[in-house]
């Protein structure tokens, strides 16, 4: 059956269906359905995913242009399925949380359901042509989003959302064309490309395409100096549209990197390893110290995933270092845990943002205090989440944290250091926001907030738990993400040790 | 010496048919047009609708026929040739479509169906020539027609001063070039292309140079190559609107073709460096389109340097051809997509111009809730010009990157993929107002069925072409694979 294909273009034929039913009453349930049976879906597939290897599986193939050697071609590793189960997670959850949207309901709901096949479609094409269709189908519905609904200053923010993340789009295309010129016959399939190995050395042409990739990830994920579309596009987009941001889009940049950018050009990584992995560290200090000085709590927020990100592409500079094979591995695997964990622990933080800025009308943390007193169940999922961003064990963050920082030490302490150094940070900045929003004086006109609603409960309790979930057990997904990782030809890890 | 080509009048006037089909359809069209009503002209159109598909049934077929010349050699019916056929004949029905009855209050707006049928059938003789005297020939047919049909409505003074300023740059670009063509004649005795090929290599290089150089002023003309370009923006803007996107595509096109004609068949790719030449005024073409489009507040103005901008990533394929083997298939994916996706755009500025009574991009404010279809084709095909998957105008654009990376041209790659990035910046000034800010107007009026009806069929292909586009593709392979055997002969 072809259920990656079923999943991939359900949640487009619903926002179809949204403009054949005219009723604006049934568009939230058809909003909310589809998005609920894709989710359904997802876990149909990973239950039947074989848990044991994490190694490539459902794979479908039908030929698409093989005039030009394109061809339909989808697949899930242990890599790409946690994330294919976090989309549909995450975007089913936005809409529930946009249950009550009243501005333009249909176009907003359709936009999320059209970056929704996007998005899964990224996450398990295995053709690269493929693959940016689908890269670019889940981007573009967002402009749309920041810009229509969107806050104060969203039309300049959509646009720079656009430009940025097209420029890095376009420079990935470049790459993916130049591993298709290389290879013989010309392909775009993964698999093949992989299997050819193209550039496999560090010579010029690989340092361009390295190059290409990096910009065109870079951007994506983002890393200082590429960064600076992400605080503006975060803070003014709509509170679904921020979640789905940086749940979702920023991860494509990581899933790029270890996807296509890391296995395909493994001698262009090794040689580079040591400046990539300094940018890493600088994101990742100064997200952390840069969320400190802001005063917007959703800013703060973005931020965060500056520093967030830099510790993923940390991650990846030390699976592609040359170094003892453990410690790549353990970096690589971190690297793609931190995906997932970010992707729950910041997805919620959003949605607890969007809540106090419903009810209070202001983000500006100066104003906001003693929160705690008035809005106390708020308040708890406000620290829980928090101290999983900060990394507390028994937290997804931590599981993912450790691996990186363990796999980093044996290979560049000093950026190991670098990183401990992030963590201090953002442990502070989050202890700080706690104590400045939730306790203290709570002023009169916060004294009768209303209490968290039950679609309120729905939109983040799923995150909280799995957040948890993947904190106390982090067993299985660890084991099918290394699985994938190693794995020929697709892992890059099976590329970079495998004695090739 | 060869021996002298022979004519089979019967032979050679099949290979013409859709020619013939369309030079009977011009002949019957004008005292039809006079004698209807004026408020009663859409038979004239469906007349043409119907001639028109006559003549694109007969070139499907024409598809299959083996290669072929006629006419003493100097009319080509190849895969080729038959592939621009099928481009005019549908820009001019689309066209037509979007027209009916928009003339009925012009005086002599009847003439306007024969006029585009005439301008069609000399897009489809310059897309077939391979002798220098029929390509001059068929450019003025073109310019002719595209004159009239940008001055047609005398009451506005800018369509005046379009079409006068369009008459000025084609009379001094065709004598230009027609001084080239004599130069070429006078070196080589042969006004044929496969035989310029032949006797070019032993011909003085200065004056070959000079020939090709003056030569190309005129095709550049017509494919507004920078630095030809400058007639383009007034002559859209003043001309009708629907009329504009017409020019945009089939004379381009036609220019387009038998630039690729001219320089696969009859100049060597090592002589004179040409390649690297055309490599280095795409750059330039493209780059200056698109910093002009950026500032321009008005529609019309800034799709036409659009048009410009998309005429330098066009001419990379013709650049790469040879050097690449997706340089020429790309070429023509890019051209039909090009058609499907401008000429979207156009009549969809169109339709919101009727609408709304003004071309400013202020005024397109809130469009998105007022004309949905019109505005909804807008984006697609904006979107569509700016790269985005899945619509055609991506298949069409990474073949012609790839063409250009295959060419070991880096830096062309480059710069075609910073022009890429550097036109959503105008697309998106465009699309902005549509759906991101608030309606200023009153609701406009209804659309006409016609312009819906080519608007509908505009944006279905620049959506199909891009979701499926291996037929296409498959096509644009087997036409630019025949381009070269011609001339072996």
């Amino acid at each position: 059956m072809p259920l990656l294909t079923l999943l991939t273009f359900l949640p487009l034929a619903g926002a179809l269906l949204l403009y054949l039913v005219p009723s604006p009453r049934a568009w939230r349930a058809i909003a909310v359905g589809v998005s609920g049976l894709v989710l359904a879906l997802s876990g149909v597939l990973a239950v039947g995913f074989n848990w044991g290897s994490g190694a490539l599986q459902w794979q479908e193939y039908a030929p698409w242009i093989p005039a030009l050697g394109a061809g339909y071609h989808l697949g899930v590793d242990g890599l790409s399925l946690p994330l294919v189960v976090l989309t549909a997670l995450l975007t089913c959850l936005s809409l529930v949380f946009s249950w009550t949207q009243t501005q333009r309901p249909r176009e907003f709901f359709a936009l999320f359901l059209v970056m929704e096949t996007g998005l899964i479609g990224v996450f398990s094409a295995l053709d690269l042509l493929l693959f940016y269709v689908f890269f670019e189908i889940a981007l573009v519905p967002m402009y749309f989003i920041i810009g229509g609904w969107g806050h104060g200053r969203r039309l300049e923010a959509a646009l720079k959302f656009f430009l940025y993340t097209r420029v890095g789009s376009l420079a990935m295309l470049l790459g993916i064309l130049a591993l298709y010129l290389r290879t013989t016959p010309r392909s775009f399939d993964l698999l093949t490309i992989l299997a050819a190995q193209p550039l496999p050395g560090a010579d010029l042409a690989a340092g361009l395409v390295f190059l290409a990739f990096f910009v065109g990830f870079a951007i994506k994920l983002p890393v200082v100096p590429f960064h600076s579309w992400l605080p503006d596009a975060h803070t003014e987009a709509p509170t679904a549209g921020s979640v789905i941001l940086a749940g979702l889009l920023l991860k494509l940049g990581g899933y790029g990197f270890l996807r296509i950018a890391l296995p395909a050009l493994p001698g262009a990584w090794s040689a580079w390893a040591g400046p990539v992995a300094t940018l890493a560290v600088i994101s990742a200090i100064y997200g952390a110290a840069v969320a400190m000085a802001q005063t917007d709590l959703k800013r703060l927020v973005a931020f965060t995933s500056v520093n967030h990100m830099g510790y993923v592409l940390l991650g990846i500079a030390v699976a592609g270092a040359s170094g003892a094979p453990a410690d790549r591995a353990a970096a690589a695997s971190g690297a793609a845990y931190q995906l997932v964990a970010h992707g729950l622990i910041t997805a919620g933080l959003f949605f607890l943002v969007g809540m106090l800025d419903e009810r209070t009308g202001t983000r500006d943390i100066a104003r906001l205090s003693g929160l705690w007193g008035a809005l106390p169940r708020f308040g708890g999922l406000f620290v829980f989440l928090s101290f999983a961003s900060l990394g507390l064990p028994a937290l997804a963050g931590f599981a993912a944290e450790v691996q990186i920082v363990l796999g980093t030490l044996g290979i560049y302490p000093w950026a190991a250091a670098g990183m401990a150094v992030a963590i201090l940070l953002t442990t502070a900045l989050f202890l700080w926001t706690i104590q400045r929003i939730l306790f203290g004086p709570l002023p009169t006109e916060w004294a009768r907030l209303p209490a968290l609603t039950r679609r309120e409960w729905l939109a983040v309790g799923p995150l909280v738990g799995l957040t948890l979930l993947l904190g106390v057990l982090p067993g299985p997904l660890v084991s099918i993400l290394e699985g994938a990782l190693r794995s020929a030809p697709l892992g890059p890890l099976a590329q970079l040790l495998g004695g090739r | 010496m060869p021996p002298m080509p022979t004519m089979d009048m019967g032979r050679d006037l099949s290979g013409v048919i859709p020619e013939l089909i369309l030079a009977a359809l011009v002949l019957i069209l004008l005292p039809v047009g006079a004698f209807l009503p004026a408020a009663r002209q859409w038979p004239a159109t469906a007349l043409a609708l119907v001639g028109l598909s006559a003549a694109g049934a007969v070139s499907v077929w024409m598809l299959t026929w083996p290669a072929r010349t006629v006419f003493l050699d100097t009319y080509v019916i190849d895969p080729f040739a038959v592939y621009f056929k099928l481009l005019a004949i549908a820009a001019t029905g689309l066209v037509l479509l979007a027209t009916v009855s928009w003339f009925r209050d012009v005086p002599f707006g009847s003439s306007v169906p024969a006029v585009l049928v005439l301008t069609c059938l000399g897009i489809i003789g310059l897309a077939a020539s391979q002798d220098l005297a029929l390509i001059a020939l068929f450019i003025q047919l073109v310019t002719v027609g595209s004159y009239i049909l940008v001055g047609v409505v005398k009451a506005d003074r800018r369509a005046t001063e379009g079409a006068l300023k369009l008459f000025l740059y084609s009379a001094a670009a065709g004598a230009v070039m027609l001084y080239g063509m004599s130069l070429l004649f006078g070196l080589t005795g042969t006004l044929r292309l496969p035989e310029l090929a032949a006797r070019l290599p032993a011909a003085p290089l200065l004056a070959v140079g000079t020939g090709l150089a003056l030569l190309l002023v005129g095709y550049g003309f017509k494919i507004t190559l920078v630095p030809f370009h400058s007639w383009a923006p007034d002559t859209y803007e003043g001309a009708p609107t629907a009329i504009a996107g017409y020019m945009a595509v089939g004379p381009k096109a036609a220019g387009l073709a038998v630039l690729v004609r001219t320089l696969v068949v009859a100049f060597p790719r090592d002589l004179l460096g040409w390649p690297e030449v055309l490599a280095v005024l795409a750059a330039l073409t493209m780059t200056l389109g698109n910093v002009f489009a950026l500032r321009q507040s008005n529609a019309k103005r800034l799709l036409a340097y659009s048009s410009i901008g998309q005429a330098g990533y066009l001419l990379v394929g013709v650049a790469a051809a040879g050097r690449d083997p997706l340089a020429v298939p790309g070429l023509l994916v890019y051209l039909a997509v090009y058609l499907f996706m401008n000429l979207g755009a156009w009549l969809a500025v169109d339709a919101l111009e009727r609408g709304s009574g003004s071309v400013h991009i202020a005024d397109l404010a809130g469009q998105g809730r007022q004309s949905p279809l019109a505005a909804a084709v807008l984006t697609l095909c904006l979107l569509s010009l700016a790269g985005f998957p899945p619509l055609g105008g991506f298949v069409g654009k990474t073949m012609l990157l790839g063409a250009a990376l295959g060419a070991h041209w880096d830096w062309l790659a480059i710069v075609l993929v910073a022009n890429t990035a550097l036109s959503l910046y105008y697309y998106v000034r465009l699309i902005e107002p549509l759906y991101l800010r608030p309606a200023q107007q009153p609701a406009p009026r209804a659309v006409p069925g016609g312009l819906r009806a080519s608007l509908l069929i505009l944006g279905a292909a620049t959506l199909v072409s891009g979701v499926l586009p291996d037929p296409l593709v498959a096509l644009a392979r087997y036409a630019a694979h025949l381009l070269l055997p011609t001339n072996v002969h």
